[in-house]
């Protein structure tokens, strides 16, 4: 018997694709039972794959391409390809499925039923999907007048963006990340690259989340929350904003080079696509990375001296850093620095995080076995606490895999009734067929 | 008005970026929290800017004033005689400790969690630091892209040919902060639920790791594939990819399931019967999607402003955001009427504009009951009238460098 500090909360999620999931991994984690609502209708774009049915050619296609939604295990969709999609298998884990058509009278009453017995109702759709099915706040504290919900728009249940489409990558452009990101010397057309706002939305919910319980254990009151990922992010983006409020300045990129330190980016190394980030704080940092480098005359060269010349001759000293560092692999250069107080480190690639050795001797990543996609390593779950010890105990959940649990002993449904909803299209395991 | 965390007091030893935001989200939503700075030079995000006119001075660092809103503060030297005792007897009044140091130091300084815990046995003490408390690198030095280079998906990120490249600011550290307040929250409960406290680990490395930009995904293809995703050019993938507007760019996903409405939008529905693009399998041919992006998107962008493109994609329902500087957010409508940016009144910068609520509860909504504190702001309220000491007795701390 598991005694986790969120065991007992119960949350139901109506998530997709990164941030509402990533929110619920990390209450799952911690011993929330999350129920994930899932339907054999649509499939949930981005979410479980972009498609039903994935020909053969078209894995094989992506796998000279490495295209991100058709890399699946052994390079086969299999026949139940929404149970092998990566993101969903890197995202959906520490939660049940069930599945229910939302688009009927009594699919809702079924989720109005579920909801009686939640603490929480988590969904980050766009706003305009939820009214299509008639769920709204007042309709939730109709079954439930105390629960919780969070709702996780990109851009606000009001305004002229409320309906806007966005994943974190188009968040990130909104909210200013992108301008500041990326090659000085390249067009920003090069730049769409990063998806941080997700993460950041994922985190924060699961604090309200736990905040508002915590309020609502105090006074018996539940309540609303809207976090959308745009506005979560903009504090993130402090520094340009503020330099903008206080100076009326608009900061670009300045690449992986920093405002106060210098040399600070990512240099070669030996070996194909191996690199080191370095980055030096002080001038006595900077003279004991000279004498690391066994190179007094470096020490001694007026444009470096201090950190403001550093600052202004950077452009020599990356090419001076470079002609160093490709001499040695990352690891060399990460213990060589590290050892004499200077921060360093190597850029470790999605299989290398798996081996190194600080990673494992924290036990941060954890092998889970699963039905369809075999045992993988998963991250843990996100922080140690001296008193709790936590292991991840259920990778991501086939689709409708716990709709016994839920529909019989959750909701008490009888075996006949749970036969109908099964013929009626609520219950399965399998996609609809007509399902692209 | 109510505040969710009202019942919660914290005692912040933290600096920087990742330690502050995580005591800024537990104070702006209600928690009582006392900021312990360094005497005279104080929290070192004091001297990180911006400034105002770019004229250092450490009461008026907009990324100090934004992080430590709605927090008292007092100075203490923590290396001190007198500071251990000063803070267990602030640790019997408080809920949680945050702090951010290098692994070694609370314990150097006889704060470890073991002598804390025994003057208060339901403390939540949170540490943040660079790798965690335990493990090889533990005492290695790292900034925020060093350990988003080792944790975070930065292998991936950037043009191929060229080296990797960080995020455009702070965000791992900004991301360990928010996982600290989430983490706070869950010891909280684990007190509620076992009567005990938590020493709580939180490594910016691992933060890195578990954060959900491309890294877990890639994490698990590279299982599944044995092989790991090289960078990729933007806009490798017909439909998609950053566009030139007339006046700015635009990040626009409008490729597989959604590549219909893209034709639609741009006005040009027989594209689908062109076989280089007519099929799921012709879309992935790299000449097929140069035709595409650079012949036929890209044109029709180029004869429209950034909102007028991001509007007409929006209206055929495809994923895509404007590239917004800090001018077109701040100027933007839809976020200046939906309340993001909040008027804050600092003694020594006036009236600011700064980022306000991350999100919005709405019983116990986010509030600012008071800006940064200026350098020992509340020396005398927290020693005097908290701990006792005599106006005399703290007259004399400075100068037997306690505060």
């Amino acid at each position: 018997m598991s005694n986790l500090p969120l065991d007992g909360i119960r949350i139901v999620e109506l998530t997709q694709i990164a941030a509402g999931p990533y929110a619920t991994q990390y209450l799952g984690d911690w011993g929330a039972e999350v129920i994930r609502l899932e339907n054999l209708q649509t499939l949930q774009p981005g979410t479980r794959g972009a498609y039903a049915k994935v020909s053969q050619d078209l894995v094989d296609q992506a796998k000279a391409t490495l295209a991100q939604g058709f890399i699946f295990p052994n390079w086969e969709a299999g026949p139940r390809p929404w149970n092998r999609f990566t993101q969903f298998t890197a995202t959906a884990r520490s939660r049940l499925s069930m599945t229910v058509n939302l688009r009927t009278a009594e699919g809702l009453d079924i989720l109005g039923k579920l909801l009686e017995t939640a603490d929480v109702f988590i969904e980050n759709n766009v706003p305009e999907t939820l009214a299509k099915l008639g769920i709204s706040y007042e309709w939730v504290t109709k079954n439930n007048p105390n629960i919780i919900m969070i709702r996780m728009p990109a851009f606000g249940l009001t305004g002229p963006y409320s309906n806007y489409r966005c994943l974190g990558l188009h968040v990130d452009g909104a909210v200013g990340h992108h301008h500041i990101k990326g090659y000085p010397d390249v067009d920003p057309s090069m730049r769409g690259d990063t998806v941080a706002a997700d993460a950041a939305a994922g985190g924060a919910a699961a604090f309200a989340i736990l905040s508002a319980i915590w309020y609502r254990n105090r006074t018996g009151k539940g309540q609303m929350i809207e976090l959308c990922l745009s506005e979560n992010f903009i504090p993130v983006m402090a520094e340009p904003i503020m330099d903008y409020n206080m100076n009326r300045r608009v900061r670009g990129t300045i690449g992986n080079r920093d405002y106060y330190m210098a040399p600070h980016g990512v240099y070669p190394c030996y070996g194909t696509e191996k690199w080191v980030a370095i980055a030096i704080a002080s001038d006595q940092e900077w003279q004991t990375l000279c004498k690391i480098m066994s190179n007094p005359d470096l020490a001694a060269d007026e444009r470096f001296i201090t950190t403001i010349s550093r600052l202004k001759n950077q452009d020599d000293l990356d090419e001076i850093i470079k002609l160093w560092t490709i001499n040695f692999t990352p690891n060399q250069i990460f213990t060589m620095l590290q050892t004499q107080g200077i921060a360093a480190g190597p850029l470790l690639d999605d299989l290398e995080i798996l081996q190194d050795p600080h990673m494992i001797e924290r036990g941060f990543y954890q092998e889970l076995p699963h039905e369809e996609v075999g045992t993988l390593k998963y991250h843990g779950p996100g922080w140690l606490m001296s008193n709790t010890p936590n292991k991840l105990r259920q990778a991501a959940p086939l689709l409708g895999e716990h709709n016994e649990y839920v529909y019989k002993e959750i909701l008490g449904f009888t075996d006949s009734d749970y036969k109908r909803l099964e013929e009626e299209g609520h219950i399965g395991m399998d996609m609809m067929p007509n399902v692209p | 008005m109510d505040m969710a965390l009202q019942d919660i007091k914290v005692l912040d030893l933290t600096h920087g970026i990742a330690g502050p935001y995580c005591t800024k989200m537990l104070a702006d939503y209600g928690a009582d929290v006392l900021k312990v700075e360094k005497p005279s030079s104080g929290d070192f995000a004091r001297r990180l800017g911006p400034f105002p006119s770019d004229i250092p001075d450490m009461e008026k660092s907009g990324l100090f004033l934004l992080l430590n809103t709605n927090k008292r503060g007092i100075t203490l030297n923590l290396k001190s005689d007198q500071a251990k005792d000063i803070v267990l007897e602030l640790v019997k009044t408080v809920d949680v400790v945050v702090e951010n140091f290098s692994p070694y130091f609370m314990p150097s300084v006889g704060l470890s969690y073991e002598t804390l815990s025994e003057v208060n046995p339901k403390l939540i003490l949170v540490s943040i630091s660079n790798f965690g408390q335990t493990g090889p690198y533990r005492d290695y030095k790292a900034d925020d892209m060093i350990t988003y280079a080792m944790g975070g998906a930065m292998h991936s990120k950037g043009l191929p040919g060229r080296e990797p490249m960080k995020y455009g600011t702070h965000v791992t550290l900004y991301q360990s902060g928010i996982v600290g307040s989430l983490a706070t929250m869950t010891a909280l409960f684990s007190r509620e639920r076992n009567g005990q406290g938590e020493h709580v680990d939180i490594s910016i490395f691992e933060t890195a790791a578990h954060s959900r930009d491309a890294r877990s995904p890639d994490v698990i293809a590279a299982q599944f594939i044995n092989a790991v995703k090289p960078r990729r050019t933007p806009g490798s993938t017909m439909g998609t990819g950053t566009f030139p507007c007339k006046d700015g760019y635009i990040v626009f996903s409008g490729g597989g399931a959604r590549f219909s409405q893209t034709v639609a939008m741009i006005g040009k529905p027989e594209i689908l019967e062109d076989p280089r693009f007519s099929t799921r399998s012709a879309q992935l041919n790299p000449e097929n999607i140069i035709a595409f992006n650079q012949g036929v998107l890209m044109p029709w962008f180029m004869q429209h402003t950034m909102s007028d493109a991001w509007a007409k994609a929006q209206e055929h329902h495809i994923i895509s955001g404007p590239i917004f500087n800090s001018h077109d957010l701040l100027s933007d409508s839809h976020f200046r009427n939906r309340g993001v940016w909040e008027d804050i009144e600092h003694p020594a910068t006036g009236n600011l504009e700064y980022p306000g609520r991350p999100f919005i509860m709405e019983k116990t909504p986010w509030q600012i009951r008071r800006p940064a504190p200026l350098l020992g702001q509340h020396n005398s309220e927290i020693y005097c009238d908290l701990l006792g000491y005599s106006s005399l007795a703290l007259a004399n701390m400075p100068t037997q460098g306690v505060i």
